[in-house]
This record gives structure tokens, C-alpha cells and sequence, in this order.
């Protein structure tokens, strides 16, 4: 009763509860630009290059010199595959190139007997024997490159790391029939982990080639330093596929709720600490120095949690 | 730098960790001010507060 005749007190009152109101906007325009638009992410995934190793010939194989999850070294033997076929095959090359050496032999002296009594055999004679030279001179190349070929073979029958790596998966077993060309080991590269940082495009503004990052693997308190090395220039368009008829199959999508598409950043680790393991598909949160105002947040309390727990 | 947060297998966003530390700050704040006489001088006591959680939340999440 008695403030409805207190003018000053109800401006008081409505000054206060303005102001308080207009710094919260203030503040939350702030948070928005630093929690939401600076570049970090909390969808980072480890990736490695990954060899997929197929034997250039066939056969079954005959012992598996590696185990699963082991760490080779180039040029390590991987597994043998069962030589007997390929040394028949090189014996075989090896005799046709006996057979087509001694064809030479013959030939070439037939053409320089024939050579010799110009006068006595025909022209046309002559000359057949010198083209039969020719041939059986090419017969002969063809014969040793044959003899190549199958010791090639034989040489593909022993299969060697081709980095250093980690064996993933292996399900090849002595016995196994090996197709050629068919991948039946997969061997990460041990020097070759990044990590992917999927970045929403409405961050991407703040992200260049070259810049610092930092990333915190899930589960590992220490913080790694990264540099971003490229940003991915291409993902899918789920518009884009076509039907049957050659249609695009366009998705109707609702006008008020829209995703921000996500763009891979790949982030090389500047350095890693030696006990760290690390696996493709790992995940983890990304952070991007950026020169730009819209910094992210300091995130203190997180890493004080995380030391605490 | 803010990350993931995980608690018994559950991911957290970093933002509900702050929201969660700032509650209690807010509850304690709000008390002091009851007692102190402040919510005489406000307009709408209800509007007030949740400025004021909104405003602390910002500033933890920024400065913290």
C-alpha cells in the first residue's frame, strides 16, 4: 500500500530488475559466440592409414608368421604362401628357356653356314635362315622374361610388412586359400594416426591450415597438442542419389529445425607421450586456437575435474 | 579447453556441468539476498532470478 505512493522506490525497483535482465542478454550474447561459434568440438575421432595386404598370387598359405595386434616392422615376414606350384612353374620356364637358347643356337648357325655358301644356296634361303635367327632370338627373350616372371612369382610368395604397423584383425590361418588380389591382412601404420575433428560449418569460419589445437582423448586427462593440417573439402549430399529412373531422390526436410552439416578437419598430434595408446576410432573433444574474438571458453573447471576424477 | 565429460559411461556436455555447479552457487546467492532485504527492490522477483541464474551460468562458463 504504502509503495504505490513511492514513485521513486517503483522506478528503483523496475531500474534494478532491467539492468539485471540486460546484462543476462549481454552475458548470454557472449556465451552463444564462445560456446557455440568458436571452433572446438566435442566429435573428434582417431584415424590411421590402414594397408590392406593382398597377395599378388594365389595359393594356400602355409604358416602365418604374425599374431594379432602385433607391432612389425618393415619388411617383416607376414605369412608364406605354399611355394610348389610356383618353383614347377619357374622349372617349366627355366627348361622352355633351355629349349629356346638351344633354338638359337641352331638357328644362328644354320644362317651363318648358309652365309658362308652364298654361292651354292639361294638368296631366299639365306634370308629365311637369318629371319629364323631373328625369331628364335625373340623366342629366347620372351623365354627369359618368362623365367622372370616365375621367379617373380615365387618371390610373391613370401609377404613383407610394406610400414611399420600394427596387425588388426587377422583371421588367416595356415591353410587358408590366399586369392590374389584379395586383402586378407589389414595393417594399420603405427606412424600415421590423426585425428578427424567433425566441425559444424557454422564454426568452420574460424579454422585455418597451420593452427594450434589442442585435443583431450576421452579417458586421458593430459592435454595433446595438433595442428590442423587441411579441412575437408567434400561430404555426402544425400540429395544427390538417384533412383531407378535417374531421378534425384530429394528429401523434404521441415523449414524451422535445420542441423548444421559437419565438415572433417584433419589434425595431425604435434607430439605423443610414449605410454599413450592410441586406436583408430578413438573420440575425443577438439579445440582450435583461433586469432579471431570468438575465442572458446577457458574450460577450467572441466580440467580441474578431470584431474579430480 | 572444454571436452567431454563422463560420468558412470554418460557423456556429459561441458555446459551441464556448469549449470550443474552453478545451481548450488545460485540457491546459497539467493538466500543472501532474501536475507539481506534485495528482492524489496526488484520488480518481478521471478524474472530477476532467472536473470541472475542466466547471468551467473555466462560468467562461469566464460571466465571459469
Amino acid at each position: 500500500m504504502v509503495a504505490r505512493f513511492l514513485p521513486l522506490k517503483s522506478v528503483v525497483r523496475a531500474g534494478v530488475t532491467l539492468i539485471v535482465v540486460i546484462v543476462a542478454g549481454v552475458l548470454l550474447n557472449a556465451l552463444w559466440d564462445a560456446y557455440v561459434l568458436s571452433p572446438w568440438t566435442r566429435d573428434g575421432r582417431v584415424s590411421a592409414q590402414i594397408v590392406r595386404i593382398a597377395p599378388e598370387v594365389s595359393g594356400t598359405v602355409l604358416n602365418v608368421s604374425v599374431s594379432d595386434n602385433q607391432l612389425v616392422k618393415k619388411g617383416d615376414v607376414l605369412y608364406r604362401i605354399d611355394p610348389a606350384h610356383f618353383q614347377l612353374l619357374l622349372a617349366q620356364a627355366e627348361a622352355q628357356l633351355a629349349a629356346a637358347n638351344a633354338s638359337l643356337r641352331q638357328k644362328t648357325e644354320d644362317a651363318s653356314r648358309r652365309r658362308r655358301m652364298e654361292g651354292f644356296v639361294s638368296a631366299e634361303d639365306i634370308q629365311r635362315a637369318t629371319q629364323d635367327m631373328s625369331i628364335a632370338q625373340a623366342q629366347q627373350r620372351s623365354a627369359q622374361v618368362a623365367v622372370a616372371m616365375a621367379k617373380l612369382d615365387m618371390e610373391h610368395t613370401v609377404l613383407h610388412a610394406p610400414v611399420d604397423g600394427y596387425i588388426t584383425r587377422l583371421r588367416l590361418n595356415k591353410g587358408d586359400y590366399a586369392v590374389a588380389g584379395e586383402p586378407n591382412i589389414a595393417l594399420i601404420d603405427a606412424n600415421s594416426f590423426w585425428i578427424t575433428g567433425y566441425f559444424e560449418e557454422t564454426k568452420l569460419h574460424g579454422i585455418h591450415p597451420g593452427a594450434a589445437a589442442q585435443i583431450r582423448l576421452m579417458g586421458i586427462e593430459q592435454m595433446l597438442p595438433g595442428r590442423v593440417v587441411s579441412i575437408g573439402r567434400g561430404i555426402t549430399d544425400a540429395n544427390q542419389q538417384v533412383d531407378a529412373q535417374g531421378l534425384p531422390s530429394v528429401e523434404p526436410s521441415f523449414s524451422w529445425v535445420r542441423l548444421a552439416q559437419r565438415i572433417p578437419v584433419r589434425i595431425a598430434f604435434e607430439q605423443l607421450p610414449q605410454n599413450l595408446v592410441l586406436a583408430a576410432g578413438m573420440t575425443g573433444s577438439i579445440e582450435v586456437e583461433t586469432s579471431a574474438s570468438k575465442s572458446p571458453p577457458p574450460g577450467r573447471l572441466i580440467s580441474l575435474l578431470h584431474q579430480w576424477m | 579447453m572444454l571436452s567431454e565429460f563422463a560420468i558412470a559411461g554418460i557423456y556429459l556436455p561441458p555446459f551441464f556441468v556448469y549449470a550443474c555447479v552453478a545451481l548450488p552457487i545460485f540457491l546459497g546467492m539467493r538466500f543472501l539476498l532474501a536475507r539481506a532485504g534485495v528482492f524489496r527492490w526488484v520488480w518481478h522477483p521471478g524474472l530477476f532470478e532467472f536473470a541472475l541464474s542466466l547471468c551467473l551460468v555466462s560468467i562461469l562458463v566464460l571466465y571459469v
